[in-house]
């Protein structure tokens, strides 16, 4: 479909109405010109026709007067007298005719001449008559061009009887032709002096060959004339008052009509161009016109209007942005608005801008437990705690998403790697300063933060940033660690790639799905006051190829995964498979690790229970983090009794790595005491720490529980766990990790 | 003027009155002259038995001149045999009267012998009883002829309101020009000069033609009136303005027989006519003896 054309404007509407009008004029002008000049032709050709007739009637009319004199000359019994005694013709010639009053005071000559045409007398050359009458036949009336006056003849015959029967001779007569015209005519129609003859000097023309030789002007009709300049004059006013007119009209148009229109046009371009304030319309003050000034009313107060509108339009937009953006629960923002900026982050222009980006990414540490334990209502507000703590932390202008879950996130853009660790380290420092026991949660809250830091504005690196704050964050979450982690290439190789690596995770599923891929290292655990292996901790393997996934590599991913309860089941599916082979030595026993959400799992719960037949014949040890017990710790509580009743025996492992509260340790429904391996360490030197870790293993041995040393790997550490009073041991001084096979054949085992 | 005036009447009358006469005129007789001219005259003949008349005009006038012609018309309406000429007068057919100023040609003998022309004419046709009759000039023509040319076919001369050659000139100035006339005849001087002659106050002629008539003055034809052989009849005006002192008393001493009609003037204009008429028709029928 063709674009319409567009409408013309009113300025180019009164300039093609002034040229139409200018081209009507012209038109007008040009007819009127045109009939003028065909009326002008016409009058031309009737005074033409006129002056011909009449110089025809003139030349007639002379000849007439020629006759009429020349019959009175001819009759003239004097004449006669003349022809037959000219003895004083001369005098008759000169006087006698002229004072006799015979003739017309305009005749200039009169000559007589004899039958044979020769003058009786030699005529005067005053006279300018010819000596012999010129031409046939007679009479004659002849023209003649004498020194451009013209000369006009007439020739007739003079008879001596009435009946003409007797030619006595000729008479002439000559008249100054223009003067004759002069005097008989009263001419209208030609301008006497205008008449010439073209003819040569002393050549007679008969009258009757006249117009052949005879030039004129017809005069001028002066009425058509006049009429015609009245014409003109009245067209040339008319012209005037019109174009005048026109000029007014279009001044009044331009400036009343036009402008204004032009202003508001140009105020509706401005607005249409986006322009919320637009230039005000300009209207004359003065002798405006009523209807623009309604316009420009209606026009300013529908923008008003639509301004006010816009206004509350861009308000819902943007309770609208922000309930599509933002997040319900914390009031930050959401995925989408992550994800939208993420991708703004890409676009054209915003990669140079942002030459430096940091990423950081939050995630609570065993937010899960405490959302089970607490509930949602509590999860909920602690989420509320950890955004608005995360939000005071920030710089102005930084965002803050919610990831989903626990995970929170943020872009630094032009920010140096250390601010970025600042900003990080405030989080932490204002998350930790933040009371959560309000909400009624106890336990500390957590968080994990990883950071990825881009300072090339390279698009890959860009585009890497998400996975390396990923990696980052986990290895931060990993026990022992700085709760930052800044990602570097170390961290990469050190495997974390697979919390977020395909391969690694994917490995997590195929054991979940292939137990047998699961392998089962078992640990000696030494009894300090027999020296023989009391029991051994299953320690999970993860066989991938030639190569064996640990459980630094592992972990990660079953928690970030949310899989612990799965592969819980998994690693005691494969334990109660030695058991049940009886691949365990007799008077043994094994341990195995429970993660957090396991503890509560009643699927868990009840697959442990079917264990039970197994504690007739082996040592059955359940092994809880600290912080698993205390998430949910009612729950936990519940169960981890009701399997001591069954015959479990339950250790609190990683002791002294979390909060290691006595008062805590008291409540917890546990057997047995593992002591990390940090704080056995601390029992070589002599220093308060030492003694603090010996006071503790002495006061928790005196409330009745076993207390196994965890890391023994020297001798040094040997005897300073055994002075300590710890009733177990585990390390490598006693025996690595192995397979069941290699198990029966540990010398300590026989021990 | 009063002369003009005069004549403007008869003209007026000949125009009402006389054109029924104008066809008992209707016969135009020619003459060739011994110059060449043609020389015409209106002729109607009547009775045989009565005489033949002629008459002739006065000064430069023609046969239509109202008196000349009415007298003619009512002559020829009488019976008589009319024969009215025109003078040529220099000119060939000439039938207008010719103004004072045209140039004159003419003399005195070229007119008697025109008379005698015509009157030869007239016997030629068979009239021996012939009667002239001249009115003003044409009576001193009449008198000049008959005192040079006596025909015996001439009876008789009816003279009506004769004068003499009328040059109106002092004594004094007479005898300067005369003195120069004879010089220019003398010396054959053929040039035209002005000169009174009867009623012209500029009469351009030669000097001996002007002498042929200046010659006939009052003793001169008072003289020929005396000396003529035929009977002749004065026919006077008695208001005749035209006349010179002392001339009509010397035309009774001379002529016996002169009528004078009382009250008329030189042309018996107006009821005048009539008395002319009655005065002519007596004298034709006295018998012709002298």
């Amino acid at each position: 479909m063709p674009f319409p054309k567009p409408p013309y404007s009113i300025t180019q509407y009164a300039v093609g109405f002034s040229i139409v009008l200018a081209l009507i004029l012209l038109a007008i002008s040009t007819w009127t010109f045109s009939a003028l000049n065909r009326v002008d032709q016409q009058i031309t050709a009737t005074n033409q026709q006129a002056a011909k007739t009449e110089l025809t009637e003139a030349i007639a009319e002379v000849r007439r007067k020629a006759e009429r004199n020349a019959r009175e000359i001819a009759n003239w019994d004097e004449t006669r007298q003349q022809l037959a005694n000219p003895v004083y013709y001369v005098y008759w010639r000169t006087a006698r005719i002229r004072e006799s009053g015979l003739i017309s005071n305009t005749i200039e000559a009169v000559e007589l001449y004899g039958a044979n045409k020769k003058a009786i007398s030699a005529p005067l050359a005053i006279s300018r008559m010819p000596a012999v009458i010129p031409g046939q036949p007679l009479p004659s009336a002849l023209i003649k061009n004498d020194a451009g006056n013209i000369l006009f003849y007439y020739f007739f015959p003079i008879y001596a009887d009435e009946a003409q029967q007797i030619l006595l001779g000729y008479g002439g007569l000559r008249m100054n032709f223009m003067t004759e015209l002069t005097r008989l005519h009263g001419f209208r129609n030609i301008d006497l002096h205008s008449v010439r003859l073209s003819i040569p000097s002393h050549q007679y023309l008969d009258t009757s060959q006249t117009f052949s030789a005879i030039h004129y002007k017809p005069l001028k009709n002066s009425a058509s004339d006049a009429l015609r300049e009245i014409i003109l004059a009245v067209m040339l006013r008319f012209s005037l008052v019109l174009i005048a007119t026109v000029s007014l009209a279009y001044w009044l148009i331009i400036w009343r009509v036009a402008r204004p229109l032009q202003s508001m046009s140009r105020y509706i371009d401005e607005l249409h161009s986006g322009r919320q304030f637009a230039s005000q319309i300009v209207l004359p003050g003065k002798w405006g016109v009523a209807e623009l000034e309604k316009v420009r009313i209606s026009l300013t107060d529908y923008h008003s209007r639509l301004i006010d509108a816009q206004m509350n339009l861009e308000n819902k937009n943007q309770e609208f942005w922000d309930q599509a953006h933002r997040d319900t629960l914390t009031g930050i923002y959401n995925r989408r608005a992550f994800d939208k900026d993420w991708d703004l982050l890409f676009a054209p222009g915003m990669i140079k801008r942002a030459r430096s980006v940091a990423f950081i990414l939050f995630d609570c540490d065993h937010f899960k437990p405490i959302n089970d334990t607490y509930g949602h209502q509590v999860g909920d507000l602690v989420l509320r705690g950890i955004a608005e703590s995360l939000n005071m932390a920030l710089r102005s202008g930084d965002k803050l998403y919610r990831l989903g879950g626990d995970e929170f996130a943020t872009l630094l853009y032009d920010a140096e790697l250390t601010q970025a660790r600042l900003i990080a380290e405030r989080c932490q420092d204002l998350l930790t300063r933040r009371d959560f026991t309000q909400h009624g949660v106890m336990e500390p809250v957590h968080i994990s933060i990883g950071i990825a830091y881009s300072s090339d504005g390279d698009v890959n690196t860009l585009g890497k940033l998400h996975k390396q704050a990923d990696i980052a964050m986990y290895s931060a979450k990993r026990p022992g660690r700085n709760k930052i982690a800044v990602y570097s290439q170390e961290l990469s190789t050190a495997g974390m790639t697979t919390l977020v690596a395909n391969k690694e995770t994917s490995a997590v599923f195929q054991a979940i799905a292939a137990p047998h891929l699961l392998e089962i290292h078992y640990q000696p655990v030494v009894n300090l006051a027999t020296h023989k292996v009391d029991y051994h901790e299953a320690l999970v393997r993860i066989r991938h190829g030639e190569k064996l996934i640990y459980p630094f590599e592992i972990f990660p991913v079953v928690e970030a995964r949310r899989l612990e309860v799965e592969f819980d089941m998994v690693v005691i599916g494969r334990v109660e498979e030695a058991l049940a082979g009886k691949l365990l030595p007799h008077s043994g026993g094994v341990s195995i690790n429970l993660s957090g959400p396991s503890i509560i799992n009643p699927d868990i719960h009840a697959r442990l229970l079917q264990l039970a037949p197994h504690i007739a014949y082996y040592k059955l040890v359940l092994e809880i983090t600290e912080t698993a017990l205390i998430t949910q710790i009612e729950q936990a509580t519940i169960n981890l009794n009701q399997l001591r009743q069954a015959g479990f025996h339950i250790a609190l492992d990683d002791f002294g790595s979390g909060y290691s509260s006595l008062g805590y340790l008291s409540s917890m429904p546990v057997d047995t005491v593992k002591f990390d391996i940090s704080m056995i360490r601390q029992l070589i030197g002599q220093d308060r720490q030492s003694k603090v870790v010996k006071d503790m293993v002495r006061m928790i041995q005196d409330a009745g529980y076993q207390l196994v040393a965890e890391g023994v790997e020297t001798e040094l550490i040997m005897e300073k766990v055994s002075e300590a009073g710890f009733t177990h041991a585990q390390g490598y001084w006693y025996g690595r990790p192995a397979v069941l096979s290699p198990i029966r054949g540990n010398p300590l085992m026989s021990t | 003027m009063r002369w003009r005036s005069n004549c403007l009447t008869l003209l007026f009358t000949w125009l009402i009155v006389g054109c029924g006469l104008h066809n008992a005129l209707a016969d135009e007789a020619r003459l060739t002259l011994k110059n060449g001219l043609i020389a015409t005259a209106a002729y109607k003949a009547g009775n045989p038995e009565l005489p033949a008349v002629l008459i002739l005009h006065g000064f430069l006038q023609t046969r239509d001149f109202p008196t000349v012609y009415q007298l003619a018309g009512s002559l020829s309406d009488s019976g008589y045999t009319v024969l009215s000429p025109n003078l040529s007068l220099g000119i060939s057919r000439r039938n207008k009267s010719l103004a004072c100023e045209a140039i004159h040609t003419h003399n005195m003998l070229d007119d008697l012998g025109e008379i005698d022309n015509w009157v030869n004419w007239l016997v030629s046709k068979g009239h021996n009883q012939i009667v002239l009759i001249g009115h003003s000039y044409g009576s001193l023509m009449l008198v000049a002829y008959l005192s040079s040319h006596p025909n015996p076919a001439v009876k008789k001369l009816i003279a009506i309101s004769l004068v003499d050659a009328q040059i109106d000139m002092n004594a004094q100035h007479l005898e300067k020009a005369k003195l120069d006339l004879q010089r220019r005849l003398k010396n054959h001087d053929a040039s035209l000069l002005n000169y009174p002659l009867s009623f012209c106050k500029k009469y351009p002629t030669s000097a001996q033609n002007y002498l042929s008539y200046a010659d006939w003055q009052q003793p001169r034809v008072i003289q020929a009136l005396s000396d003529l052989k035929v009977p002749t009849t004065l026919i006077m005006g008695s208001a005749d303005t035209r006349l010179g002192p002392g001339w009509l008393s010397a035309l009774k001493k001379a002529v016996p027989s002169l009528v004078l009609v009382k009250g008329a003037d030189h042309f018996m204009s107006g009821e005048y006519e009539f008395d002319l008429l009655d005065a002519v028709l007596a004298a034709l029928r006295t018998p012709q003896t002298r």
